[in-house]
């Protein structure tokens, strides 16, 4: 018998070839072939809610509404999530696939109106029944709602307020945890919080800031945890072992797997209908398209643009809407380039956000020219500086001394949280660039990788990208307000800064935040982000992104509210 | 053979110990900020700085190392910087669910590559020998990626055969045929690999063996041929069969990632993969110390039975 190696054998270089072609052919035909031949018989019995419809004209039209039959209790919604909650803790978590789960489970003072699909809601009672405050615009008072439980049984009371306030802002307070940011942002502007009897809870500023029930209606930073729950279980373990008022309850989780939540029997408001919700993270796109196929999962969020038409054609139902989300890159002022207004405008007018929006996103996100949402009360739709113009960039170009363009480079991230399709924007805007002379390098890197690069100067890009929002005015301001900005944070790329301020910008963010009348300051947010976006050039907004949702055309009442946050106590299954 | 494992378990601990330093600093020479990544990215500094304190991250990495190292050996690994919840606790839930999918990967992959193998082998340049050797180049040439996501398409989604993602049914309360039939999809395209590569080694090992004189003594006796291969050629090849296998299982417990992340998959491979997206450092190291820990204890485990079955080895 004769010793063969592998090599020996009649594999030629030829047929590995060609195996490989084989391979790569198949892995682009076979999926569009399948499906070509699965047909529509997997939700042959469903109609589609919109035949023909594209997603843009389904966003406009309110969801929810008009929907037959009588709502039915019972039933378990298992909903597929793109990522998992980082902690269910309110005021330590920073992801929004955690504010959604924590809505469930903990409530605020007050909250936006989530039955709101269109332009601002307004800010409706929650734990707090009314609320006042006095002429100067400086002290709220909040009647607090009596008869409330905690999902451990804990009554609450305005002493559940206080140290949830604590535990976020009071150094020396036994509830103090130094990781409960957001609501030491929430709270910033506060000298005097107290708790006059059991059923109010009172807070004073330094100054009139008309974003403060907003503040803390939004994200649910200032979800009120049970004391006794805190005390318990200790500051870090309440992510484990979550105790709000909420309309469910948490039953457990189980970490990369599933978070189960239970109907709370209890709760002071309407009852949900569901018996539970069970969050599945499901991190890879194909996977969960699939999932929501097979029946797997009732609810998806972060679909891939490109699947979601035909998923539509499936019979399953989009939900999509305006959002808080604001998708922008910041130039950096200390770059060569950067530092021309007039090429920080070229670039603005060289990109082609509604191409963007419409062959990127399938129009499952509207283009953005400011830093102001569509929720936010000073949000105008028409506003519109800097339309696709690439003469115009050129002619720019050319007046600032760079005819034939320039090379630089631009930082960003392949994917992240809340920032979809983010290195496909990236190389949109390098091809949008080239076209007007502007050689961009694309620098993308995992999210932590790119925050660590960001916060240390780099002079060598021109600009940097991120993504998030909120549906109040205020976001002007931590963008942009001089106050929030240190030298060191280099992110800040130089413009406006504390040291650096930017004194009519302030002025008119300042100003904005204090103006007790509602036109008044929408003028103010109006002009500080004109400044900062059209006459200052330092941010170029991409896109609002629709955050679409897909989901079984059994599931009913999901209704897409402006904030990132859905009700779901109004969700039913007409099964 | 009690000095040689003593050797080899010295070794196995300065192997740990060398990859502990190795990963932390790689993890924390990439730029990056565990602190702010936990922060909005506009978060004033003095907030970062407090919560970097928090973290204690404020030290010198080789203080860093030194206090994660001390805490380590008494079993504390520190807590997730993502998930605020000890890191051993969530590695310790994943591991059991990683274990049984390289568990049964690997059985796969033995069953099918020494099958397939010694079928070849015993067979040199026949039409079987040529199709498992073209089947064995596909199988390890697949990406694991484009497997798995066809697996989905054809045998989830177009056939509804098998569920797409997941160990369990989140809507039922699991058991065994549950699991069972959530395991199949992702341990057929975590198998694939293994199997060609088992597949190929016993191929070859098992081909040399046939030629060597004792393997024709043997048949000279007039055994029957399938006594020469099971009892004298495979046995001979079992020390190549054994190192390979070895290696595999390790490969399998930490490369396993692709097929957890597609398939929803809640091992250490998944989690490793949200947590250096997270630049989660407790959670990065537990799973990375504790894989090079059971990849080591694979190779000690297969050294020493190679020990056993061949003495000659003891000696090197």
């Amino acid at each position: 018998m004769e010793l063969h190696t592998l090599s020996s054998h009649r594999i030629t270089r030829r047929t590995m070839l060609r195996l490989g072609a084989l391979a790569s052919i198949s892995s682009v035909v076979l999926p569009g072939l399948l499906a070509a031949c699965g047909g529509d018989d997997d939700f042959g019995n469903n109609t589609n809610t919109n035949p023909g419809s594209t997603p843009a004209a389904e966003a406009t039209a309110p969801q929810g509404e008009a929907e037959a039959g009588d709502p039915k209790s019972g039933g378990t919604l298992v909903w597929g999530m793109g990522g998992d909650a980082d902690a269910l803790d309110p005021h330590t978590t920073n992801a929004w696939a955690a504010w959604r789960q924590s809505t469930m489970m903990y409530e605020s003072l007050v909250r936006k109106d989530l039955s709101v699909t269109e332009g601002t809601p307004e800010i409706v009672p929650l734990l707090a029944e009314s609320w006042e405050a006095t002429e100067d615009g400086l002290t709220w008072t909040f009647k607090l709602r009596e008869g409330v439980k905690f999902h451990d049984g804990t009554d609450f009371d305005s002493a559940a307020v206080m140290a949830n306030y604590e535990r976020m802002s009071v150094a020396d307070s036994k509830f103090y945890y130094e990781t409960a940011w957001h609501g030491q942002f929430a709270f910033q502007y506060a000298t005097e919080v107290t708790a006059p009897d059991a059923f109010t809870w009172t807070i004073t500023h330094d100054r009139p800031v008309a974003e403060f029930l907003s503040t803390i209606g939004d994200y649910y930073w200032f979800g009120i945890a049970s004391p006794t729950q805190i005390e318990k279980v200790g500051n870090e373990n309440l992510a484990a072992n979550p105790s709000g008022t909420g309309p469910f309850r948490f039953v457990e989780r189980v970490e990369g797997q599933r978070t189960k939540f239970e109907r709370n029997e209890d709760y002071w408001g309407e009852k949900a209908y569901l018996d539970e919700v069970i969050i599945r993270p499901i991190l890879e796109d194909q996977a969960r398209v699939v999932a929501l196929q097979t029946g797997e999962i009732d609810l998806m969020s972060d679909p891939p643009p490109d699947v979601i038409q035909s998923l539509i054609d499936e019979g399953f139902t989009l939900s999509d809407g305006m959002t808080p989300q604001v998708a922008y890159y910041r130039f950096q002022f200390r770059n060569e380039y950067g530092k021309d207004v007039r090429i920080r405008q070229a670039i603005s007018y060289a990109i082609n956000r509604e191409a963007i929006a419409r062959d990127l996103f399938r129009d499952s996100a509207i283009p953005a020219y400011g830093l102001l949402s569509p929720g936010a009360p000073a949000y105008d739709p028409d506003w519109k500086p800097f339309p696709y113009d690439p003469d115009k960039a050129r002619e720019l170009l050319a007046e600032a001394g760079y005819p034939d363009g320039f090379k630089t480079k631009l930082l960003g991230v392949p994917t992240a949280s809340g920032w979809p399709q983010a290195g496909a924007v990236a190389q949109f805007i390098k091809d949008n660039l080239a076209e007007v002379g502007i050689d961009l390098e694309l620098e993308l890197t995992e999210w932590v990788t790119y925050l660590g690069i960001i916060f240390r100067e780099r002079t060598d890009m021109i600009m940097w990208g991120t993504a998030w929002g909120m549906p109040t005015n205020f976001f002007v301001n931590i963008q942009a307000e001089s106050r929030y900005r240190s030298e060191q944070d280099a992110g800040d790329a130089g413009y406006t800064n504390r040291e650096n301020p930017n004194v009519e910008l302030d002025e008119f963010l300042v100003a904005g935040s204090e103006a007790t009348d509602t036109a008044t300051s929408n003028e103010l947010y109006r002009k500080a982000n004109e400044k900062a976006m059209v006459e200052d050039c330092a941010f170029v907004a991409i896109t609002h992104d629709k955050l679409p949702h897909l989901m079984k055309p059994s599931l009913k009442g999901f209704v897409h509210s402006v904030n990132v946050n859905y009700d779901l106590t109004k969700l039913w299954i007409d099964e | 053979m009690g000095r040689y494992i003593i050797r080899r378990l010295i070794a196995t601990v300065a192997v740990l110990f060398g990859v502990s330093i190795l990963i932390f600093t790689i993890v924390h020479l990439t730029p990056g900020d565990a602190a702010r990544a936990q922060l909005p990215s506009n978060a004033p500094e003095d907030q970062i700085q407090q919560i970097r304190r928090a973290m204690g991250l404020d030290k010198p990495m080789p203080v860093q190392y030194f206090y994660w190292l001390r805490n380590a050996v008494q079993g504390d690994f520190g807590r997730s910087y993502q998930h605020r919840i000890s890191a051993f606790g969530i590695v310790k839930d994943r591991f059991p669910n990683t274990v049984i999918l390289a568990g049964s990967s690997l059985v796969v992959a033995v069953v099918i590559g020494l099958t397939v193998g010694v079928i070849a082998g015993t067979r040199p340049n026949s039409r079987t020998d040529r199709t498992a050797t073209i089947l064995g180049i596909i199988g390890a040439s697949l990406p694991s990626f484009w497997l798995a996501i066809m697996l989905l398409i054809i045998f989830s989604l177009k056939l509804g055969w098998f569920p797409a993602v997941g160990m369990y049914d989140v809507r039922g309360d699991g058991g065994l045929g549950d699991l069972a039939r959530h395991l199949v999809l992702p341990t057929v395209a975590t198998a694939a690999v293994p199997a060609a590569v088992i597949a190929r080694q016993v191929r070859s090992s098992i081909l040399e063996i046939m030629n060597l004189d004792f393997v024709r003594t043997a048949r000279a006796k007039g055994l029957a041929e399938h006594v020469v291969v099971l009892r004298h050629a495979l046995r001979n090849a079992m020390p190549t069969f054994i190192t390979i296998v070895a290696l595999q299982a390790g490969y399998l417990l930490g490369g396993s990632l692709i097929t957890e992340v597609v398939f929803s998959w809640p091992g250490m491979g998944q989690q490793l993969y949200t947590s250096i997206g997270a630049r989660d450092v407790p959670v990065i190291m537990t799973i990375t110390v504790l894989i090079a820990l059971v990849f080591t204890s694979l190779n000690l485990l297969a050294d020493v039975l190679q020990g056993v079955i061949d003495p000659r080895i003891r000696l090197m």
